[in-house]
């Protein structure tokens, strides 16, 4: 090999003593690890010698190390200031009960491409919803299932405004459509004609424990027992019936609006169980309360009555909100 | 409900930041257990691995404790920036930081013990101090299996739940990520989306490890022995 | 202190204040580590089987391992002291970087991601100008590394990763070099290599070292002084060549592979089946492969028991090699009895009890000895 050996020179000396320098035409060369010579990557290319070949390749990355280093060091910091220069607050953030999850979508899209604010929600159980408003989540409204959740925010003083019903639900019998002998009053639930019944476990679920009201009320639980079939939630009763895995189920009608293949039998007295509403509250945590508000008088407007009875629910056009 | 692609930005937007959060200190943490061997290190381990034996839940109750509004992070927060941190994406990130911390420290411990300690005393009798021997000798010889844990920290980051929803909610476009997401979606009986979103997460996953696992098998520098 | 030839003083290290002065103690479990000395030479080296506790010295002195108890002072310097109130001294540990101390590992431990030329720099790029005393292109020009300089360091051999290790510590131009048995990885050829830089480290840099070794060889070889530690003490301590008769060491040396590791010039190499000829001292001696240039220093490696001893010049011998010698030590342990004789340099023969009686061998006693041309081997890597 005629290439004759690159000298090293710390860049002080170098700088101060030039006869340091002794290849001719090579320029001090400073840190060795940051550049190869030209012969040498040349070598490298006919030796094969791949680890070399990275290490060339990597040169332009080690060089940038100082950078990389100061980048990563300084991220974290430039994320958390990023991270509390707060949230949006040109919407509106709206917790609700999971079971208002798609008529609630599309009353807020529909209000969003209306008035151009745009709604949020988090939808969920509402016993954890209220928890989490009294904890500090930035709901500017909550859409309940059922009353109890909503005491929880009036012991703890986070109602601004409210609670106002929104909307209100039925209890309803489902059979498949294909069922040869539904019955025609509820009492008929009581006949050999079905000989089982779905309802969800009234201990798990709200609409297990309004069927289970209802039917004391009406002194057919005793005579029913023996046939009823306990499910963790509704949707499982509902998939019951709309299988033939029972012969009936008992449900919101607001699911048997969803089911599929059903015949929806009216004929549970809504006097036979305490109802069954949606209270809505705008909670002290709103930076918006006149926008809250609208939202909410626009809950209770015909239009979005409507949209709530094509879902099942029923409309309560409460009055009280705009007051 | 929120798109997809919303949703995907938002799980990538709080796993990246509760990475990138926990890289200092994992390092940091790592150096000391590893290399300093400092007094009291067995504790340090298991307060550092904790996360991982804890239900998350209960890991997100703590944080709620401690950054709520009554919390001592909480009130800070009120003062400095008159914002709260709970019920925001940043909380989701923090409870994804700390879930994750343990697996990517002891990914990290693992790849810095894998460097020779004679290499680093060779350093120090050169003339180098500890923290330019972390520097220019431990990282950079240990970058594969750094960068490997931080990987292993996104990937658990990603898929991070039972924290996430209590300290930071389900809130759309602010706090549901993916697996919150599905979660929703299960619950209102939406299998097909669910599903939907779940073949997402897998394909994130299945990508971030079989990088984790390539760089593994580089293995790094072979030591020096003729 | 020495006079030289003027009759003035020579400066040597050790006149003004000794390399290195310390009593370590350090506990294991089942070992304790608890050794008092003073160096003074050029090189010294700390000979002692394995598990003897030279390592951990060595580790001590470099500020590697904490001790339990002890000081321990460098040039004068105090790097290490437990602070006792006998001892009248501040509780101190330099750490590492601070005692200007350079270490050779066994393996090398070079920094396989960086280049020769990167790792050498390494240490000199972190020493205050004001205390260079080596450029890294002296280094490398005095281990004769230039072509090795732009390699990366995955492809070296044992020798030259050796050599560039060497080049590393020196380059942070260390007060003090220490080096944990340096040669015991290596093959024969390239420990004749690497003793010969060895040699220049001390002879042309003027920089003292301390070497671990278990071979008895290699300290005759290298060391001006010798601590011979046993268990964790000290038992012996002085010029190779006198503590080699000590009872103590004679339990632990392995005599029969005892060999006479001197430098020698080439006078003229092989060719083809015609022996070469090398330079020991003033004694010319032929070995089958001599390859290299006239006048080139190698290392020549002749077992002790290889070497046959004649009150009279002999006659009609196979033997190629027959050189006139003084006698000028004779030491009996374990059994065996060791004759040092001067040609120049020291060869160190072995040779019965028996022997010496019948043939009357004494200190002074003008012998010839003989060696096979086989015997004699040189150690030096350049074959065509």
């Amino acid at each position: 090999m005629s290439a004759s050996p690159l000298r090293l020179c710390a860049q002080h000396e170098c700088e101060k003593n030039p006869s340091l320098i002794k290849e001719s035409g090579a320029s001090p060369t400073l840190r060795e690890e940051e550049k190869l010579s030209p012969a040498s990557i040349a070598t490298a290319a006919n030796s094969n010698n791949h680890t070399l070949l990275i290490n060339v390749g990597l040169q332009p990355w080690r060089a940038l190390r100082r950078v990389r280093m100061i980048a990563v060091l300084a991220l974290p910091l430039l994320v958390f200031v990023a991270a509390c220069t707060g949230t949006n607050e040109d919407e509106l953030v709206v917790f609700a009960a999971a079971s208002l999850t798609d008529v609630l979508t599309e009353l807020g899209e529909q209000y969003g491409a209306e008035t151009r604010t745009s709604v949020i929600f988090s939808f969920g159980g509402s016993q954890l919803l209220s928890r989490q408003i009294v904890d500090g989540a930035p709901a500017d409204l909550m859409i309940s299932a059922g009353r109890q959740p909503i005491d929880l925010l009036e012991r703890e003083q986070v109602v601004e405004a409210g609670p106002f019903d929104l909307v209100s639900n039925e209890l309803v019998v489902v059979t498949r459509s294909g069922f040869s002998d539904p019955p025609g009053e509820v009492a008929d639930l009581a006949s050999e004609s079905i000989k089982n019944l779905s309802i969800p476990d009234p201990n798990l679920a709200p609409a297990g424990a309004y069927a289970r009201e209802s039917l004391t009320s009406l002194g057919l639980w005793e005579a029913l027992a023996d046939k009823i079939v306990p499910t963790g939630d509704v949707r499982a009763s509902l998939t019951n019936a709309e299988r033939g895995n029972t012969d009936a189920a008992i449900v919101y009608r607001t699911d048997a609006v969803s089911g599929s293949d059903l015949q929806i039998l009216d004929i549970i007295p809504p006097d036979s169980h305490s109802p069954i509403v949606y209270p809505v509250v705008v909670t002290t945590r709103t930076k918006r309360p006149e926008a809250a508000r609208r939202f909410a008088e626009f809950l209770v407007g015909e239009a979005a009555g409507k949209i709530f009875a094509r879902y099942g629910f029923t409309p309560l056009f409460n009055k009280q909100v705009g007051q | 409900m929120t798109s997809e692609l919303s949703l995907l930005g938002l799980s990538l937007q709080v796993a990246v930041v509760a990475t990138v959060m926990n890289l200092v200190p994992a390092l940091a943490v790592s150096w000391l257990l590893v290399k300093r061997r400092i007094p009291g290190g067995f504790v340090l381990d298991l307060l550092v691995s904790l996360p991982l034996a804890l239900p998350p839940v209960a890991i997100g109750f703590f944080l709620l404790l401690l950054l709520g509004r009554e919390g001592p992070f909480g009130r800070i927060s009120q003062t400095l920036f008159g914002s709260d941190i709970v019920f925001t994406w940043f909380a989701a990130a923090i409870a994804a930081a700390i879930v994750s911390f343990p697996l990517m420290t002891r990914s990290i411990m693992v790849a810095m013990a894998g460097v020779d300690q004679r290499l680093e005393l060779s350093a120090r009798t050169l003339g180098a101090g500890p923290w330019r021997v972390f520097l220019t000798i431990t990282v950079p010889l240990a970058y594969r299996g750094i960068l490997a844990g931080l990987l292993l920290g996104f990937v658990r980051a990603l898929s991070e739940f039972g924290a996430t929803i209590v300290v930071a909610g389900n809130i759309s476009g602010r706090t549901e990520t993916l697996p919150l997401a599905v979660y929703s979606n299960i619950l209102l009986g939406k299998d097909g989306q669910a599903l939907k979103l779940i073949a997402i997460t897998i394909a994130l996953a299945v990508i971030s490890l079989a990088v984790h696992n390539w760089l593994l098998s580089r293995g790094g520098h072979r030591e020096v022995n003729g | 202190m020495t006079p030289n030839a003027d009759g003035v003083s020579a400066k040597r290290p050790g006149d003004r204040e000794p390399i290195a002065r310390f009593h370590i103690i350090k506990e294991f479990s089942g070992f304790t580590l608890d050794c008092e000395a003073q160096f003074s030479s050029g090189v010294t080296a700390v000979f002692g089987r394995s598990g003897s506790g030279k390592t951990t010295l060595l580790n001590c002195l470099a500020g590697m391992v904490r001790p339990d108890d002890g000081y321990i002072e460098i040039m004068g310097r105090p790097v290490y002291s437990s602070g006792g109130n006998s001892s009248g001294r501040r509780a101190t540990h330099l750490p590492p970087e601070r005692r200007h101390i350079g270490y050779v590992f066994q393996d090398g431990m070079l920094f396989p991601h960086m280049s020769v030329a990167a790792n050498i720099d390494y240490g000199h790029a972190l020493v205050a100008p004001d205390r260079r005393t080596l450029r890294p292109d002296d280094v490398i020009e005095l281990l004769e590394l230039g072509p090795l300089v732009d390699r990366p360091v995955g492809g070296l051999s044992g020798g030259e990763a050796q050599r560039v290790a060497l080049a590393r510590a020196l380059a942070a131009s260390p007060e003090l070099l220490l080096l944990d048995e340096p040669l015991s990885s290596l093959d024969a050829v390239m420990r004749g290599v690497i003793i010969r830089y060895l040699k220049k480290v001390w002879t042309e840099l003027r920089i003292p070292m301390v070497l671990v070794s278990h071979s008895l060889s290699e300290v005759m070889a290298l060391a001006e002084d010798t601590l011979v530690l046993s268990g964790g003490k000290k038992v012996a301590q002085g010029p190779p060549a006198r503590v080699l008769g000590e009872p103590a060491v004679g339990a632990m040396a392995d005599y029969p592979a005892l060999e006479n590791l001197v430098e020698a010039e080439i006078v003229r190499p092989t060719e083809g089946s015609r022996p070469g000829q090398i330079l020991v001292g003033d004694a010319t001696l032929e070995a089958p492969d001599v390859y290299g240039r006239i006048g080139e220093r190698v290392t020549v490696s002749i077992r002790a028991s290889d070497i046959i001893i004649a009150t009279g010049k002999p006659s009609g011998l196979s033997a190629r090699n027959v050189v006139p010698a003084r006698l000028t030590e004779l030491d009996v342990v374990s059994g065996r009895t060791l004759a040092h004789f001067d040609v120049g340099a020291r060869l160190v023969v072995e040779i019965m009890d028996v022997s010496v009686r019948e043939m009357g061998l004494r200190p002074g006693s003008d012998v010839y000895l003989i060696m096979k041309s086989n015997s004699v081997q040189v150690l030096n890597p350049e074959r065509p």
